[in-house]
């Protein structure tokens, strides 16, 4: 019983994290129409850069460095669409998503070029947690939840209730619409890259906290945001954002049941199961006919 | 020095079998399959283990070729329901579920600690030794390869392959079996990099989960994509190209603290490759693959 | 020869085909006309099989098809042409026909090494005819060139080729005239009229009254997915229900 409270607790953590990649994710789904592979070295960049803020010589606080963080990977990410993206605008989501595959590969090595392949932790003292009852919680854990929320909070009132994000929910849920935008939908699209590498970054660098960087940290998270995003339904945020959950709390619950090895296949699993068992909300578009 | 030379062509081969099945899955069919590596794992597994309990090199190798075309063929009947990047990424998600298999089923595999002492090939009494050997044995079974694959591209049979990579839903229309033929295709595919990776574990003689991750998927694909338009001897050439630059950086006589950082860089200069290629359109021979969206 | 019965299709709550039901009967051409979304294109989706319906039946020949996969009903002699042609563009104009057919011994891995014979006669025998079809649409001359390279209208003569490769007992025709010059218009419905003297029987979705009166000896009026009216063109263009759908009251 403990032990499914204290796997409770940590997928909803896990889950919190997820949430922010997925949502990230499904944006760029929703308007580029195509499976960017390299979201998942935005969130390993970006834990990568705030590591790099928090060591000496520089050492600024964890808050300071994950905020330079998030605006280093908004620079890297509007770079990639401008160099790569941009040009394929109208390719097919295949080449698109062998373009990403690239550009993942290359930041990936780029990684370990830098600072190797081997497992880094960010420099917190990793003090004992609060326990309630049996179950216990860091602070670091209780920080990592309140930033998910707070982010989640803030992403929630700027597609809610700005200009920019209204638009941005608009070409995310009706593809259509976005030929209505017309010239607006570059700084759309300019904008959705924006939002999303943020939450990246932010993920990123919760996801180092709770648990460690290294190089190819990447992939898994990319294939669990998009287990989220089709849970969620492609392009649907809130959908992404309780996907992410989901993928957290299965993971944590499945390895309950499964060998413990298996934990990063789970995502896997759910991707394969949903792409065959949703014929109407995923496969309906794909056969659509003329 | 000629040793290097030989063990980068024997490599080559091994790979360019392995390239050859994805070329026609992708190139020719139009089927965008991104866990081909887990198929090179499975024969490279299955032939160790046949091998180093006993099994002759024969009779293990059309044993582990059948496995691989048998998983194909099962994981065929889900799997492909789907298409374009669907299929491409659930492929791949297959593939990382088999290396987790691999590295988890450690009563079978050994796990992360790979399967050591693989034998050499032999048959007939004769055990194949030296660079020499595996350079002329490989590179004939290459070249039966080729020789079949290029029958079956010219065929009608091909002919179908191409009509789908086109169109699926209008192939459909004239009355094709479209499931089917994009089964054999992944079944050919496979097989021959079932083959690639039989030829590999009996080469390299050990094996481990981290040969067949996704990065060689996305080296196979690189080669793919380097080749395309000039069909299968493109891909033939474009991985004596790609495994030549890779291999070949290893015997330079670099310093220890470069020597670190060779193997990054070698895949960053892979990556932008990649992405230029894609970006030049450079994608003739390709299936647009997406022919079944809406227009 | 092809029978509808209370086909009824819906996509999220919106009905393409509700009760929709007509019957060829004996006539060798017959029209299919409705306003835009009136569910023509749905209901050629249905007969081949691309989608199957949510209620009702589709007889051919006395037979129901409704359940059966596309290449099972091609196979029983139903071929059809597509709004915006599909062709086969990286493939030669002979190649595109010569996918065309119902049992090619080549099309599968074996025979291909143990009886190349058999699958070089079979190849010789289809490209005759291929040959001669596109002799018969005035393209024999581009046969070696990759479709992709076509016009419009010379996509639309390609594809019918191709549906005609598969010796079809009833053709579905969705709209053979639209966009084209009046020059390939002709030429299209020349060779159906000789097709129809073959015995060869057509469904044909189209908008120009003009090519529905000069090729059709029925008509069926969809609207809103069910059939509203029926009868012979001349006096179909005229019917009030018609002109209600296409216009309003």
């Amino acid at each position: 019983m403990t032990l499914i409270l204290q796997s409770l607790l940590d997928g909803l953590i896990a889950g919190s994290i997820y949430a922010l990649f997925a949502t990230g994710l499904t944006l760029i789904y929703g308007t580029l129409h195509f499976i960017n592979f390299a979201h998942g070295e935005l969130i390993m960049a970006g834990a990568y850069l705030a590591y790099l803020f928090m060591i000496p010589p520089l050492s600024f606080s964890p808050f300071l460095s994950a905020g330079l963080a998030v605006l280093g990977i908004i620079g890297l990410a509007l770079l990639m669409d401008k160099a790569v993206f941009r040009p394929l605008r109208n390719a097919s989501p295949l080449l698109l998503l062998i373009a990403s595959l690239g550009i993942s590969l290359f930041l990936q090595n780029l990684a370990q070029a830098v600072w190797g392949a081997e497992i880094r932790t960010f420099p917190f003292s990793l003090e004992r947690g609060l326990s309630f009852g049996p179950v216990v919680i860091t602070r670091v854990q209780i920080t990592i939840l309140f930033v998910a929320a707070a982010t989640i909070l803030f992403l929630y009132l700027l597609l809610k209730f700005t200009r920019a994000g209204k638009a941005i929910r608009g070409v995310s849920d009706n593809p259509r619409l976005a030929e209505t935008f017309g010239v607006e939908s570059e700084k759309i699209i300019r904008n959705v890259w924006i939002l999303a590498a943020a939450l990246a970054a932010v993920g990123g660098v919760l996801y180092a906290a709770d648990t460690n960087l290294e190089p190819h940290m990447g992939i898994i998270n990319l294939v669990r945001a998009f287990a989220a995003v089709l849970l969620g339904g492609t392009g649907n945020v809130w959908g992404a954002l309780i996907g992410g959950f989901v993928i957290g709390l299965s993971e944590n619950l499945g390895v309950l049941i499964l060998p413990l090895g298996y934990k990063d296949a789970i995502a896997f699993f759910i991707i394969i199961i949903l792409l065959l068992f949703r014929p109407e909300g995923i496969l309906g578009t794909r056969w659509g006919v003329r | 020095m000629i040793n290097y030379v030989l063990h980068i062509v024997i490599i080559s081969e091994i790979f360019a079998l392995f390239a050859v099945g994805l070329q026609l899955q992708i190139g020719d069919t139009g089927l965008y399959n991104f866990g081909h590596v887990a198929f090179f794992g499975l024969g490279a597994y299955a032939s160790a283990l046949l091998t180093v309990h006993g099994v002759p090199f024969l009779v293990s190798l059309v044993l582990s070729l059948g496995i691989a075309g048998g998983i194909a063929w099962l994981v065929g009947f889900p799997i492909l329901r789907l298409r374009g990047d669907y299929f491409g990424l659930a492929m791949l998600g297959f593939a990382e579920i088999m290396r987790k298999a691999f590295l988890n089923e450690a009563w079978l595999t050994r796990g992360p600690m790979g399967i050591p002492g693989i034998p050499r090939p032999s048959f007939f009494g004769f055990t194949v030794k030296g660079l020499p050997g595996f350079a002329v044995l490989y590179g004939g079974l290459l070249l039966l390869a080729f020789l079949f694959v290029h029958h079956v591209v010219r065929s009608p049979l091909g002919r179908v392959f191409h009509a789908i990579r086109d169109d699926e839903y209008s192939a459909t229309a004239v009355g094709k079996d479209t499931f089917r033929l994009r089964r054999v295709s992944l079944v050919i595919g496979t097989l021959l990099a079932a083959l690639g990776g039989v030829l590999w574990a009996h080469y390299i003689t050990f094996i481990s989960p981290s040969d067949f991750t996704l990065n060689e998927t996305i080296l196979v694909l690189l080669i793919v994509v380097l080749g395309s338009g000039w069909g299968i001897p493109g891909s033939i050439l474009a991985t004596f190209l790609v495994i030549g630059f890779q291999e070949g950086l290893r015997f330079l006589p670099l310093p220890e603290s470069f020597g670190r950082i060779v193997a990054p860089v070698q895949q960053m200069a892979f990556g932008l490759v990649l992405i230029l290629l894609v970006m030049r359109q450079h994608l003739k021979g390709l299936g647009k693959g997406e022919q079944l969206a809406e227009d | 020869m092809l029978k509808i019965e209370k086909v009824s299709k819906h996509f999220g709550g919106v009905w393409a085909l509700r009760d929709c039901s007509l019957e060829t009967r004996d006539w060798p051409a017959v029209g299919l006309i409705g306003p835009n979304g009136s569910g023509k294109t749905t209901l050629f989706h249905v007969i081949t099989g691309f989608y199957t319906p949510d209620a009702g039946h589709v007889l051919f020949d006395g037979e129901a098809i409704q359940s059966l996969p596309t290449h099972k009903i091609v196979k029983k002699g139903i071929g059809r042409t597509f709004q915006i042609s599909r062709i086969f563009e990286t493939l030669s104009l002979m190649d595109n026909l010569l996918i065309a057919r119902k049992h090619v011994t080549g099309e599968a891995v074996l025979p291909l090494f143990t009886s190349w014979k058999k699958v070089k006669e079979e190849e010789d025998r289809a490209r005759e005819k291929a040959l001669s079809l596109l002799a018969l649409m005035g393209l024999e001359a581009k046969k070696d060139e990759p479709a992709g390279n076509l016009s419009y209208g010379q996509r639309k003569l390609v594809e019918l080729a191709r549906t005609l490769m598969l010796d079809p007992a009833l053709i579905l025709l969705d709209e053979p005239a639209a966009g084209i010059n009046p020059t390939l218009i002709q030429k299209i419905l020349t060779v159906i009229h000789a097709l129809k003297k073959e015995g060869k029987r057509f469904l044909i979705i189209e908008h120009n009254m003009d090519v529905i009166i000069r090729l059709c000896d029925w008509v069926f009026v969809l609207d809103a997915g069910s059939v509203i009216a029926e009868g012979p063109p001349d006096i179909i263009r005229n019917d009030p229900k018609v002109l209600e759908a296409y216009f309003g009251k």
